[in-house]
């Protein structure tokens, strides 16, 4: 294993660790910027030889803090696995509660307006929502 | 830069083999899902003039990145809604009612059960022995991630 190879390791270690470590997404996300960076920074110190080991390493780690987030907030959010934890207590999730606790969300994140009757989609929404129609099709997942 | 493109080329023709040939929620069909890769990875890297240890930190990454990515546009309520609202205006109950018609309690029920997690059965704990790792493993991270599962239910309730 090359000394590329093992610092790069090293990171993806430091990666996995703070992903248990850190309560909070900013304190994760700046520990993995850091040991990306660090990464990189060393890539630029050696003699250029293994630059593909540092390319290929740099993209795993950076895919890797992202997919991270992504599990994150699946962990945290997901209904699926509230309903799974609501039967294991012995009890049934409020299937319709925990979905329209995120309509309120559509608002928050600027994708849609409430003019307290209706949603609609913002400038930005429909924006969105033709991206996920595009996704949906190529995945087999649209209406 | 071969030895990138190699294993980006790789790893794309794996995700979309699972594409066509996994027919099912990912969350449910993890175990086909990382046989698929697992063959992609080995021919990629056997391919690509990188070292192993490279190898594998592009591939695990990637993944977990496509993994998740994927496993939320399949699965995102926030998404969904915003796709729904293509059309035009709705209310909340409109917007819920039509959310539960497309991947409601029942078909999420279903996923789980697919996947291995709960059994048909409903008797006093139809979780199988995985589904009660996962409730395990769930609850640590969201107590320690702080999450509050029930946050802003009521005023959302409001709405609808």
């Amino acid at each position: 294993m090359s000394g590329v190879e093992t610092i790069g390791l090293a990171c993806w270690v430091a990666i996995s660790i703070a992903f248990g470590v850190c309560r909070w997404n900013a304190l994760f996300s700046t520990a993995s910027i850091a040991a990306i960076g660090g990464f990189v920074f060393y890539c630029a110190t050696t003699d250029g030889s293994d630059l593909v080991s540092c390319a290929v390493t740099t993209v795993g780690l950076t895919a890797y803090w992202i997919g991270l987030l992504f599990v994150r907030s699946m962990i945290s959010r997901s209904i699926s696995l509230d309903m799974l934890l609501a039967r294991a207590a012995g009890d049934t999730a409020d299937f319709d509660a925990l979905v329209a606790a995120r309509l309120d969300e559509t608002v928050k994140y600027k994708l849609a307006s409430f003019d307290g009757r209706r949603f609609q989609l913002t400038a930005f929404g429909r924006v969105m929502a033709v991206f996920l129609g595009v996704a949906y099709r190529a995945t087999g997942l649209a209406e | 830069m071969n030895g990138l493109l190699i294993l980006t080329g790789g790893f794309v023709a794996s995700a979309l083999a699972v594409e066509f040939g996994v027919r099912r929620k990912l969350q449910s069909a993890l175990g086909a899902v990382l046989a698929v890769h697992a063959a992609g990875f080995v021919v990629a890297a056997w391919l690509a003039d990188v070292g192993a240890t490279a190898a594998v930190v592009f591939w695990s990454g990637m993944f977990v990145c496509w993994f998740g990515i994927r496993c939320h546009v399949e699965s995102s309520i926030l998404l969904r809604m915003v796709y729904l609202l293509r059309h035009g205006p709705l209310t909340g109950a409109d917007l819920v009612r039509r959310y539960a018609r497309h991947y409601g309690e029942a078909a999420r029920l279903e996923e789980l059960e697919r996947g291995g997690l709960m059994t048909k059965t409903s008797d006093r704990s139809p979780l199988t022995p995985k589904g009660h790792a996962i409730v395990r493993i769930a609850t640590f991270f969201r107590r320690w991630f702080g999450a509050a599962a029930t946050a802003g239910r009521s005023s959302a309730r409001d709405a609808v």
